[in-house]
């Protein structure tokens, strides 16, 4: 049968997607603080209205 | 789709042969005992092929071994024959629901010799993609499309299928600092983001909801027809990334495929230097002092265009100097130039004599020109020594060193073709002149696809300039236009960090690879890759081309084509080959990096081998017959 997560073996393909995906998330929230890409990120843009996002924006921008 | 699982590989009719691997059941690995010629490497092969090539560029593309293109029908047999492969795998979709696939690629044709180099007329080429039994059929391209975007076959066939020439690939590729480009390419196509085309698509989707928002709101009829053209210029953006994308991807496969035919064509030049022919070395000779006259031809010939305004004002001094003497008898240039000159003058708010910028007195001066004997720079211009000099160039002379080199390179030719060859040798030079047409008709299509990429960029910028100004002269938008800015300026950050992130790969791939050879060598052993050094092998903190002797090369091979994959199962002809006592630690690397690994194995790679990857019976796969 199958034995992934073998102990002393290192999953190649995953270690680089997982460490791929650290590196992009650091590089994505470490250098923005837009606003925009923060509700991208949490996946939140395809569930608000454009009104909310509007609104969102512009409370973000007088903080 | 993840979890691929194949499930069966059935081959009818290449070359005239048929067999049929069907795995074990999903979630057990299977090991083929296929000895020598039953069909490791055509399986193999035949995958990359199907994977690789979408059906409308098929033809010609298959390779097998040494021969590139390789023909697949049976030379042996006359009159109309099919070649069909059919791939039967599994996966899940991003709600855990298993789906079925039967990829089917039918060749058909026939044997000719008289069609060299395949000898073999492909008469068509036809894929179909059946989904869960049926229940959806794709044809034609639409087959690689759908299987290249929902599994990525195509960005890494030549890694999942994983041989023995492979691994001489990678070990050639990581012993060469000249190869590190090519090895970047690769690095660079594995490490594009997966997340980074949903988040710009999702940003795409937010644009599209404000337009189509707005729209809902627009009364003017001059409004509405901006925002038609606002969102056919968003269409053509996306038309053009997606072409961008595709050129960017071609040109990375191109560059691949050069640095592959180049280092071919060097080993197949080293064949021929080195050979104690004497026919051999005299054609070489021959072709050195071929070469040099040739590039001597093509200096001569570039410098006519390098100095092509010399040859032009030599062939136009007579007139030019006759119109100067004119000017400096009468004062005044004749019809028609004068009328020009005054009328570019004055356009260009500058002399066109000599070049100074003209204020308000020297423009009424300008318009008065007719009326006066020429003024003040015009009379130090005429005074000064301001004939053309007779040109230096000499069009017979250029001529007659042009024929001379081309007289020379000819004979030469006549010299070459002149010299009988043995059967083998002769097969040495056509093999070099098949590679070096290969590597012309790359390097033209890499400089197409480059000058296309600059295209598509600028009328990118030029689209989104467009688009800019329309947005801000929309009414209907302006309510919405933070979110508009917000959305450019969070695909900008995007893009950066993919740019950025790429510049970082090479770190993140090597400490993973590094790793990986640790896991399977022992912990004396690492890798390292470097933009100045390439790949290679450490024992111990000393890295080397050299390091490790072949098993630990072959490791290294291994642990770059698994960094290079993005699949899961894993396909590999001859997996143990020369591997020596890291074996059992292959093995149980394959088993842990893969949700499938089908072994086509020697019988003699069963041992501390084939029976981790899976613990039941092999299949034996006999002699193929014909």
């Amino acid at each position: 049968m199958r034995r992934l997560g073998h102990d002393k073996q290192v999953i190649i393909q995953k270690r680089i997607d997982e460490v791929m995906k650290e590196e992009f998330n650091k590089m994505i929230k470490g250098s923005s603080k837009d606003p925009l890409l923060k509700l991208l990120l949490e996946g939140k843009i395809d569930s608000m209205s454009i009104k909310e996002i509007r609104e969102h924006l512009k409370g973000k921008e007088h903080e | 789709m993840n979890s691929i699982d194949f499930s069966l590989i059935k081959v009818a009719g290449y070359r005239g042969r048929n067999f049929t691997l069907k795995m074990n059941p999903k979630g057990q690995n299977t090991v083929f005992i296929m000895d020598g010629n039953t069909g490791k490497t055509t399986t193999i092969e035949l995958l990359r092929w199907c994977f690789g090539h979408r059906e409308s560029e098929a033809s010609g593309t298959f390779k097998h071994m040494w021969a590139d293109p390789a023909h697949v029908l049976d030379d042996t047999k006359k009159g109309h024959q099919t070649c069909e492969i059919t791939i039967q795998f599994s996966a899940l979709d991003d709600q855990e629901h298993e789906h079925f696939f039967q990829l089917k690629r039918v060749a058909e044709g026939e044997h000719d010799d008289t069609s060299p180099p395949l000898n073999e007329k492909i008469s068509s080429i036809k894929d179909t993609l059946e989904i869960d039994h049926g229940i959806s059929v794709l044809t034609g391209d639409a087959v690689f499309d759908y299987v290249s975007q929902e599994f990525r076959f195509n960005e890494c066939a030549e890694y999942f299928c994983f041989d023995g020439e492979k691994a001489r690939e990678v070990m050639q590729l990581a012993s060469d600092s000249k190869n590190i480009n090519t090895l970047l390419a690769l690095v660079n196509r594995r490490t594009t983001h997966p997340k980074l085309e949903e988040y710009k698509q999702r940003l795409n989707g937010l644009r599209e909801r404000v337009l189509e928002e707005a729209k809902t709101r627009i009364s003017d009829r001059a409004l509405e027809l901006n925002m038609n053209k606002l969102n056919g210029i968003l269409g053509d953006i996306r038309r053009a990334e997606n072409e961008l994308n595709g050129f960017n991807n071609d040109v990375d496969v191109c560059r691949l495929a050069l640095s592959r035919l180049e280092s071919d064509r060097q080993q197949t030049q080293n064949q021929i230097t080195t050979a104690k022919v004497n026919e051999l070395v005299e054609r070489n000779k021959y072709e050195v002092e071929q070469k040099v006259a040739a590039e001597r031809l093509s200096r001569e010939r570039d410098s006519i265009y390098e100095n092509s305004e010399d040859w032009i004002s030599a062939s136009v001094a007579d007139e030019i100097n006759q119109i100067k003497m004119e000017v400096k008898e009468k004062g005044k240039l004749p019809e028609p130039y004068r009328r020009d000159l005054i009328e570019t003058c004055l356009a260009c708010k500058k002399c066109e004599i000599c070049g100074r910028p003209l204020d308000k007195t020297s423009e009424e001066r300008i318009k008065k020109l007719e009326l006066q004997v020429a003024p003040h720079d015009v009379q130090v211009f005429l005074s000064s020594n301001f004939l053309i000099s007779p040109s230096s160039l000499n069009a017979e002379n250029k001529y007659n060193s042009i024929k001379k080199l081309v007289a020379q390179h000819d004979l030469l030719d006549v010299k070459i073709k002149g010299i009988k060859l043995s059967e083998k040798d002769a097969e040495l030079i056509a093999r070099r002149e098949s590679l070096d047409k290969q590597i012309s008709a790359l390097d033209t299509r890499i400089a197409g696809l480059e000058r296309d990429i600059g295209d598509r960029k600028a009328w990118i910028t030029d689209l989104k300039g467009k688009a800019k100004e329309l947005q801000e002269k929309n009414e209907a938008l302006k309510e919405n236009k933070i979110i508009l800015d917000k959305i450019d300026d969070s695909t900008k950050i995007i893009e950066d960090a993919e740019e950025k992130i790429k510049s970082k790969a090479t770190e993140i791939i090597s400490n993973v690879i590094s790793e990986g050879v640790s896991s399977i060598l022992g912990s004396r052993f690492s890798a390292r890759f470097t933009q100045a050094e390439g790949l290679m092998l450490g024992e111990a903190g000393f890295y080397g081309t050299e390091k490790g002797g072949y098993s630990g090369r072959l490791v290294l091979s291994y642990c770059f084509a698994e960094a290079m994959t993005v699949v899961g199962p894993i396909i590999v002809d001859t997996p143990a080959g020369n591997i020596g006592s890291p074996r059992e630690n292959l093995a149980s690397h394959l088993v842990a990096n893969h949700n499938q690994v089908v072994l086509l194995c020697l019988p003699t790679e069963l041992t501390n081998f084939a029976n981790i990857i899976s613990p039941k019976e092999p299949i034996t796969i006999k002699n193929m017959e014909k």
